[in-house]
């Protein structure tokens, strides 16, 4: 995928998602943790629609049956379109998250590669052609810029590392003494 | 430490699947550690293996006998079972108790709650499986009750378990013994098969069929990001099982 489609990725959820690309990568992180995307919609103080979309594709939808059954039908279908708009700007966090780290590393390769060829070039018409590779593997502007371009893959792997940590942990081994950590078993 | 494979979770993409259920209540807890959740789900179950009357308290009593043999038939008043633990031993009892629940010939066995009993084999004898794959971290979690864990403290490094497997529990956990009303499962190859309630066909249940719908939508249109996450975070393995798919 090109530059400028992570680009226009990145600001479609900036205009569409309110929150912008925080509140994607927030969604993204979420989404590892719980291994499920959780949006939840109140009629009042009740939550009155649940939607998870699981990470094996399977979508569940829960309904307040007493809501249901006492809702006008225009009112029902008002907030069912704004709880399923809400469940599309949340998976939408993730191609967002994913535009973000492709740029990310795209920047450290090109902000090594201009750095390190302009050092180059400078070195190069400093001392020519003889002596150019000892100068350049003394030169900490060159070795910089090396370094900047191998961060580049190393911080796609640490960035896939960290959501595989997420999503292997989640929510479980929550110690359960801690007070307001983790959730009560049911009675 | 649990091998990172999401070669399971990966295959069920092939096929999507929207469930929509009317609760009577909601709340907003997230699921609770492992050991918690099993008993969880093996708490839900018993609830409605006593509410039909299978005489459960029967299937648990001490000296134990085979569940596969012993089926005490349905009675009017079942008591409950407290003693349930973390154990292949519960989820074997409880899916042996559903089966012959579902043997039985009783007006109480209604075709909703056959569905349920159903649910209950299915998904106990999974959770037996899963138990040959937990590793050595949780065993200090087996054939432990409800008040033994809570006496516990449950660090979230104290234990691992395979992904595929969090993933499968928590939609046990989640969905629990309550009725699906409507579920539309769509393949990747186009088919499209939905199951409604019966009595979902009399007027006045539009408002739900409009709900149910545009969570197909939703769902349909997810599925690229699903396939996007799985690929991103799963291993080369994966990635080639997902190309191939699409």
């Amino acid at each position: 995928m090109s530059p400028i489609a992570d680009v226009e990725i990145l600001l479609a959820t900036w205009r569409s998602a309110p929150g912008g690309w925080r509140r994607a990568w927030r969604d993204a992180v979420a989404f590892m943790t719980r291994r499920q995307v959780l949006v939840e919609t109140k009629d009042g103080p009740a939550i009155v629609l649940r939607t998870r979309v699981r990470l094996d594709g399977d979508v569940q939808t829960d309904i307040l049956r007493r809501w249901l059954d006492a809702t006008p039908r225009d009112a029902i279908e008002g907030l069912t379109r704004r709880h399923f708009q809400s469940v599309g700007d949340a998976m939408r966090g993730w191609p967002a998250v994913r535009a973000m780290v492709r740029l990310g590393t795209q920047l450290l390769v090109t902000l090594g590669a201009v750095a390190g060829l302009g050092s180059a070039i400078e070195t190069w018409l400093r001392v020519g052609w003889s002596s150019l590779l000892s100068a350049l593997l003394a030169d900490w502007w060159t070795l910089s810029s090396v370094a900047l371009m191998a961060l580049a893959p190393v911080l796609r792997r640490v960035v896939r590392w960290w959501l595989r940590r997420k999503l292997r942990n989640g929510l479980f081994g929550v110690d359960r003494k801690a007070p307001g950590d983790g959730s009560p078993a049911r009675p | 430490m649990a091998s990172f494979d999401l070669t399971e979770t990966a295959r069920s993409l092939l096929t999507m699947e929207a469930n929509t259920i009317v609760r009577d209540n909601m709340t907003g807890e997230p699921m609770p550690p492992l050991p918690h959740a099993l008993l969880d789900i093996a708490g839900d179950y018993a609830g409605l293996l006593c509410a039909i009357g299978v005489d459960l308290p029967a299937y648990f009593a001490t000296p134990r006998r085979d569940p596969v043999t012993f089926d005490p038939g349905l009675v009017d008043n079942a008591g409950s079972v407290s003693d349930l633990t973390v154990s292949v031993d519960t989820f074997d009892r409880l899916r042996w108790a559903a089966k012959h629940a579902l043997g039985a010939r009783n007006p109480r066995i209604t075709p909703a709650r056959r569905i349920l009993l159903d649910r209950i084999v299915n998904n106990s004898d999974a959770i037996k499986e899963m138990f040959k794959r937990f590793d050595a971290s949780l065993d200090q979690f087996k054939d432990k009750s409800r008040a033994e864990l809570v006496a516990m403290t449950i660090r979230r490094s104290s234990y691992a378990v395979p992904v595929d497997d969090l993933i499968q529990l928590q939609k046990m956990w989640d969905i629990g013994m309550e009725e699906i009303v409507a579920q539309t499962i769509v393949h990747i190859t186009g088919d499209i098969t939905t199951r409604v309630q019966s009595r979902l066909g009399q007027p006045g249940s539009e408002a739900l069929f409009a709900i149910h719908r545009q969570s197909i939508d939703v769902s349909v249109a997810c599925w690229r990001y699903l396939l996007d996450v799985i690929r991103e975070i799963a291993g080369t393995t994966i990635q080639a099982l997902i190309g191939r798919s699409r």
